[in-house]
């Protein structure tokens, strides 16, 4: 495949010329970029008239990831013309958090028949239960269906996002990328958070929406870590994600984001459900801790790649080839808030991991998708999430 | 070159800065504050760490504290727990330790899984026992009330039940009784899981309810049955009989001499009498015969299988002669014997109260028979009682409505035939039955009292008709009147006859009582005194009935009496009896040498009068003379016979 990246900047206009080239029917064009674009459409109008056969997928951010670079106030654009896979692409839309298992499982209709080895997908930040989202999506598709992608990010607002569809961004909306043919897929989600303090019991909760925990309201108890920083709230909650165990008798733990706050009723909503009844602990983490997850993801994305050409290819010894890398590397803006203005740390350990060749294109999300280990695709929180695709060669 | 920090170095970076070479103003001004933030951040991310860390410690602290305090109160309540089940075990045991009940536990299969408190009761039969082992399996119980089935029907339906005795033997053979109650278990679930209770001996009740039960059926000093036992196997007996058509007989025996023997001998020795008289009656009755003790000195026989009223006779008779046998008492022999009285069903009654009754008549004849004797029940038997009530009620009635009549039957000089007196005899006008003699009526009166008023009315009429006689100008006629036991034996007699006399204004030397000679010698030191003093007041007192009785010479020399009359049993056959006649003779001579006038009674014939002359009798009285009369014929017989005797009073 053919693999190329620009940005776009708003007092600079783009890097370099658009490359129409490359547009053709197994074009994909990615792209992410502040949340500003959607009341300045223009770059994006643009972009996708200029690849208007290509499908044209992508959302705003909490920072651009381009190559070892975030920012903000950008667009970040990758461009991969595949030789022999195909694409589809579907979008659905989202009245309310209420509906984002139905528009999940729309998605997967409408591409299941595709026969999908893997799906991308970006959906609106805010009034969008992430969980059931996946949870939708995965239940259409077939089993074995890579799915990757993340929730847009609105900065630290949480206020807006928007999501391309038809090459225009609109807010409340979901679209996926299909992609159908011979693409080695791989991916890896790390955090680098840890649990600490004691266990509590989520004691009342509505979905993504949590009130209490042990009996006592959770924005009291998230005030109380934050201490000064509280004013900082909802952005500041980032700071304390919280690890949700879903059964009490296993270890597996799900991170979750605070998206919101809400003063009134005491209630703080998360990217995904926090089930009642079940136990919660606050998560920390420090710098090193997060980079050190993040080149973990990063070795996990590409040693997939390796075994699995290893197994494809038995004979060949397991060396890490150079054909061009596509690395989506959607990470959590919770991260951000602790890397502060270290977070390219992260994007350069990725970068260091992954093979020579590789673009790196992504952003800071309020909820990245991934399969997690052998776990099929949910949504994560806090984690920096890769997803590496090559072609395999014919 | 010194290694910069990488943040630093990626500060100096973007903003196109080289360590080697000082930033321009603008860039140098970003730089600072870039580099300022960092330490800012730093700082921040130190304060929520420590901040974590505080908070969590205080968390996890006050966490502890809670646990710690619950885990206090958790002891303290497993404590008190301990302690509360401690104590119930520890009363527990004492209920059961002290009580002589014991406590049982059985499992889903009733089947025992413990026994405590007191479980050494029984020989033979242990915890081992029971254990592990259901009640009906145990060897030694005998079924409840009810049976088995009945019982285990219960504990299948698990219901309680209260106080359900069960009997079993012990090693040495002998039963005992344990009263047991017992209530179903369940668990929470309601799943049934046993059967608890408790156990008591009720050995010693059982066999006192036993005695109580002997005692209501058995007389305890003989051992026979008692009164109500005996009447429920009469009336049984009587239903059989009268199904059948077959007849029963009762035989009431009353011991003769009884009361002297329980006077004499005193009440132990009494005893020994009846339980002696028991076992003689218990002897010589027959197999199908019912026995039993009435009470006091009552017994009475059942006789059941009759062919004939000889067998009941037979049966009476060894009765009789049994009980006749002397009895050993105080190393004397004494002679009680029985008198027994029978009634048979159909013939007397057909129910047991007539039945008992009339063998009771019919012992009382039997006893008035002599004693030692049986009688069959007559209906002839109980006319006397009856009428002898209604005599009672009549003889008051008479009094009132002076229906008693005086008549009175002359005494004549035998040699000279004149009027020597008159005997007042008493008659009653029964308005349905017509005249009626005295033995019709004063046997009653002195059984019942009434012969007081009798004698007292006899005393004034005779004094009134005395005086009257004068009154009419007739020469004085002294008048008889016959005293009776309780009249002669009354205290206030001297008085009574006093009061007649004066109130009649009657010669009290006119006034002649006629006491029989049984009475006199009765209590022959008291009736001289009583004579003494109606002798004093100038009455004249004459011994009636003289020769029946067994009076000596010497007492009767003793007594202040006017006259012997000889009875007339003595007189009747004087004429043809050789015996009489010497004894008549006899008497006439010791009357005159006693000086007492000697008059003879019931002279009917000629016969008699010629003897009586010859053997120098002084009075006679009969029916030769004259049949008793009314007072008024009196006085024409004076008039025909002339009054003779008065001379005879003058003279003494």
């Amino acid at each position: 495949m053919e693999l190329t990246s620009l940005s776009y900047h708003r007092d600079r206009g783009w890097s370099v010329p658009l490359p129409v080239g490359l547009d053709s029917a197994r074009t994909l064009v990615l792209t992410f970029g502040a949340r500003a674009f959607s009341d300045h459409p223009a770059p994006l109008i643009e972009l996708a008239a200029a690849f208007g056969r290509s499908v044209v997928a992508g959302c705003s951010t909490a920072g651009e990831i381009l190559g070892n670079v975030v920012g903000d106030d950008s667009l970040v654009v990758a461009i991969a013309r595949f030789a022999s896979t195909d694409l589809a692409l579907a979008s659905a839309a989202i009245p309310s958090m209420d509906d984002s298992a139905v528009a999940g499982a729309q998605l997967g209709r409408e591409l299941a028949p595709r026969h999908p080895r893997a799906v991308l997908v970006f959906s609106a930040g805010v009034g969008v239960n992430g969980s059931e989202l996946v949870k939708g999506l995965v239940s259409a598709l077939p089993a074995g269906t890579v799915v990757a992608g993340g929730l847009a990010g609105d900065g630290d607002r949480f206020e807006r996002t928007w999501v391309l569809v038809d090459g225009q961004p609109r807010a409340g909306h979901v679209t996926a990328v299909a992609l159908c043919g011979p693409v080695d897929i791989a991916t890896g989600s790390r955090g680098g958070w840890d649990a600490f303090g004691p266990e509590r019991r989520i004691t009342r909760s509505r979905g993504n929406v949590l009130y209490e925990l042990d009996g006592k309201p959770a924005l009291a108890l998230y005030r109380d870590y934050l201490g000064d920083l509280a004013r900082g709230l909802p952005a500041t909650a980032l700071l304390f994600p919280l690890a949700i165990r879903l059964h009490d008798d296993s270890d597996g733990l799900l991170v979750r984001t605070v998206l919101a706050v809400d003063e009134a009723t005491q209630s703080m909503t998360f990217a995904g459900d926090v089930p009642q009844g079940v136990r919660a602990r606050l998560m920390r983490s420090n710098h090193d801790r997060l980079i050190e997850g993040a080149a973990g993801a990063a070795t996990d994305a590409a040693g997939a790649a390796t075994v699995r050409r290893l197994y494809r290819d038995a004979v060949s010894p397991a060396r890490i080839d150079d054909s061009p890398t596509l690395a989506l590397a959607i990470s959590c803006v919770g991260r951000r808030l602790v890397l502060g203005q270290r977070v390219e740390e992260e994007t350069e350990a990725t970068l260091d991991a992954l093979p020579a060749s590789t673009t790196q294109i992504g952003f800071y999300s309020y909820g990245e998708i991934s399969p997690s280990g052998a776990a099929p695709c949910d949504l994560h929180n806090q984690t920096m999430t890769l997803t590496t695709i090559r072609e395999a060669a014919a | 070159m010194k290694r910069l920090h990488n943040l630093l170095a990626r500060q100096l970076t973007r903003l196109s800065l080289h360590p080697d070479s000082p930033p321009a103003a603008a860039n140098w001004l970003t730089l600072l504050l870039r580099v300022s933030q960092s330490y800012a951040d730093a700082d921040q991310d130190r304060y929520l760490l420590e901040r974590s860390q505080d908070i969590s410690s205080r968390e996890m602290q006050e966490l502890y504290d809670v646990l710690q305090r619950e885990r206090d109160q958790l002891e303290s309540r497993v404590a008190e727990r301990t302690a509360a089940r401690a104590a119930s075990e520890a009363r527990f045991r004492s209920l059961t330790s002290l009580g002589s009940d014991w406590y049982w536990e059985q499992d889903g299969n009733f089947r025992f899984t413990s026994i405590a408190g007191n479980t050494g009761l029984y020989s033979g039969h242990t915890i081992e026992d029971h254990v592990g082992r259901t009640r009906w399996d145990i060897g030694g119980y005998e079924p409840p009330e009810g049976g088995w089935a009945a019982h285990r029907a219960l504990l299948d339906a698990h219901q309680p039940f209260q106080d359900l005795v069960f009997s079993f033997r012990l090693a040495d053979g002998s039963a005992a009784y344990a009263s047991v109650s017992g209530e179903p278990v369940f668990a929470p679930d309601g799943a049934f899981q046993g059967y608890r209770g408790i156990g008591r001996d009720v050995t010693q009740q059982r066999r006192a309810e036993e005695r109580v039960q002997r005692l209501a059926r058995f007389d305890p000093l003989t051992g026979l049955f008692n009164r109500p036992m005996f009447f429920e196997r009469l009336d049984h007996a009587l239903a059989v009989a009268r199904r059948r058509g077959t007849a029963v007989a009762l035989l009431f025996i009353d011991l003769d001499r009884f009361k002297y023997i329980n006077d004499t001998f005193g009440h132990l020795t009494g005893d020994e009498v009846i339980r002696t008289m028991a076992q003689r009656l218990t002897d010589a009755v027959r197999e199908t015969d019912t026995l039993a003790r009435l009470g006091g000195d009552e017994f009475i026989v059942l006789a059941e299988h009759l062919a004939s009223a000889a067998d009941a006779s037979e049966l009476a008779q060894r009765l009789v002669e049994t009980l006749a046998e002397p009895v050993a008492l105080a190393g004397t022999e004494c002679h009680l014997g029985a008198s027994i009285g029978i009634a048979t069903f159909p013939a007397d009654g057909d129910d047991a109260a007539t039945l008992l009754k009339k063998a009771d008549i019919a012992m009382y004849r039997a006893k008035d028979a002599g004693r030692s004797n049986f009688q069959f029940y007559s209906e002839a038997m109980n006319q006397p009682l009856i009428e002898r009530m209604v005599l009672s009620a009549a003889l008051k009635r008479a009094l009132d409505q002076q229906q008693f009549v005086l008549l009175y039957q002359p005494k004549v000089d035998v040699a000279t035939g004149a009027l020597t007196g008159v005997e007042a005899l008493i008659r009653w006008q029964h308005p349905e039955r017509g005249l009626l003699p005295p033995d019709q009526f004063i046997p009653v009166a002195e059984e019942t009292g009434f012969i007081r008023q009798i004698g007292r009315w006899v005393l004034r009429t005779a004094c009134l008709q005395g005086q009257a006689w004068r009154d009419a100008g007739l020469p004085p006629i002294p008048i008889a009147v016959n005293l009776s036991a309780r009249e002669f034996n009354d205290e206030r007699l001297a008085f009574e006859i006093a009061q007649a006399v004066v109130d009649a204004n009657f010669d009290a030397h006119l006034l002649e009582l006629e006491i029989t000679e049984t009475l006199v010698m009765q209590d022959p030191d008291r009736a001289v005194e009583t004579l003494g003093q109606l002798k004093a007041m100038g009455v004249r007192i004459s011994i009636d009935d003289f020769g029946t009785g067994h009076s000596s010479l010497a007492r009767l020399s003793k007594l202040p009496v006017d006259s012997l009359k000889i009875d007339g049993a003595l007189i009747r056959d004087i004429a043809t009896d050789p015996d009489d006649a010497a004894i008549a003779s006899a008497v006439i001579a010791m009357a005159a040498s006693l000086r007492l006038t000697s008059i003879a009674e019931c002279v009917e014939e000629a016969g008699q009068l010629s003897f009586l002359k010859a053997r120098g009798c002084d009075e006679m009285q009969g029916y030769l003379t004259s049949r008793p009369v009314p007072a008024a014929e009196i006085a024409a017989f004076v008039r025909r016979a002339g009054c003779g005797r008065l001379e005879a009073v003058n003279e003494r």
